[in-house]
């Protein structure tokens, strides 16, 4: 019996785009399963309507290969990645006029036996999704990715088309506006 | 920077694993109101859009992707031959109605050319009158030229010939 695959010996992502540039599709696939799930977290939070979801997540995965000629490799494919997300949603944001939706829905609740708990819970994450759809975009995606995603501010710069300093300083302005509302 | 804000930065990084609180930090975290509740939010923060991961089958979403590559790789390499058929088509097209290049045109007689080419100075400066003079005496030569005949030896009176042998012959 084989061993498993250890984490480590997992192709990376710029060696997986190599091969795509070569030619061989399923490293392609590979990124998709790899990434699909944080991007649709991202934007399904970030404002896009839920029924898009889906649609936008296969048109960022289609245009960031088409665009992999551009792609110098100095950020991390994720961030080109994302980076195409900000500006699928950043349309989407004009087309709509600057309304931003962002439903509740039981799947976003936290799992719990206690009754009080989830009650709880539930009205929190109410007022932090009511609140963020009131952050201005960018305060909005600069908090989602750094808590969704884990990005350090330099990456969230490339996502965005920012600075570093101005990314902190768009976190702590969510921040602070978020603790007040569901304070 | 004092203590809350350095855990702001922070809590995020240990929610993903990628740092670590030290001692002090963890001891002001689990003191500070404020610290907690940010924690808190980053928590609800990170868990949210779950649910619109929830319809998602990253195979079926690989394999839409890897489809539209395809046929997008396909459409381009259509696109391709298509001009080059295109164009190729087009060259044979002209190469077979085109004629060739023009013939030279045959150079006139140089003396005739420079004379054509020669600025008439003199015609500029005079008087439409004038002009119009010119051309009735150009064109009674013209006439002229044109109605006279070139003399033949037959024209001249035999003392006439008899003069014109003697002087040929010196």
């Amino acid at each position: 019996m084989s061993e498993p695959v250890a984490q480590t010996d997992l192709p990376s992502d710029v060696e997986l785009i190599r091969a795509y540039r070569d030619g061989d599709e399923r490293s392609a696939a590979v990124l998709v399963r790899r990434h699909s799930a944080a991007l649709a977290r991202f934007l399904g939070s970030a404002g896009a309507d839920r029924s898009d979801v889906e649609d936008l997540v296969q048109e960022c995965f289609f245009r960031a290969f088409l665009g992999l000629s551009r792609w110098r490799g100095e950020s991390a494919f994720r961030s080109w990645l994302f980076r195409i997300g900000h500006n699928l949603l950043k349309d989407q944001f004009r087309r709509r006029r600057g309304r931003v939706v962002i439903p509740l829905e039981d799947g976003d609740l936290i799992a719990s036996d206690d009754p009080g708990a989830r009650l709880e819970a539930r009205e929190a994450r109410g007022r932090l999704q009511s609140g963020l759809g009131l952050l201005p975009r960018l305060q909005r995606e600069v908090f989602l990715l750094r808590v969704q995603q884990g990005m350090p501010y330099e990456e969230i710069a490339t996502v965005l088309d920012t600075t570093p300093g101005a990314a902190r300083v768009h976190y702590h302005h969510a921040v602070k506006k978020l603790k007040d509302l569901v304070r | 920077m004092n203590q809350c804000e350095l855990l702001s930065d922070k809590i995020p990084m240990v929610r993903h694993g990628t740092v670590q609180w030290t001692a002090d930090e963890a001891a002001h975290l689990a003191a500070c109101p404020d610290c907690r509740l940010e924690w808190d939010l980053v928590m609800a923060g990170a868990a949210l859009g779950d649910a619109a991961t929830h319809g998602l089958d990253p195979d079926l979403m690989a394999q839409a992707v890897t489809r539209r590559l395809v046929a997008d790789r396909r459409r381009r390499r259509w696109i391709r031959s298509g001009w080059g058929l295109g164009l190729a088509v087009a060259a044979s097209l002209l190469l077979f109605v085109w004629p060739g290049r023009e013939p030279m045109p045959e150079p006139g007689p140089v003396g005739v050319t420079a004379t054509m080419e020669l600025p008439m100075a003199e015609l500029e400066g005079l008087e439409p009158e004038v002009l119009e003079e010119i051309l009735a005496g150009l064109g009674d030569g013209e006439s002229e030229a044109g109605t006279l005949e070139a003399p033949g030896f037959s024209d001249l009176a035999p003392t006439d010939l008899e003069q014109l042998l003697q002087t040929m012959e010196g």
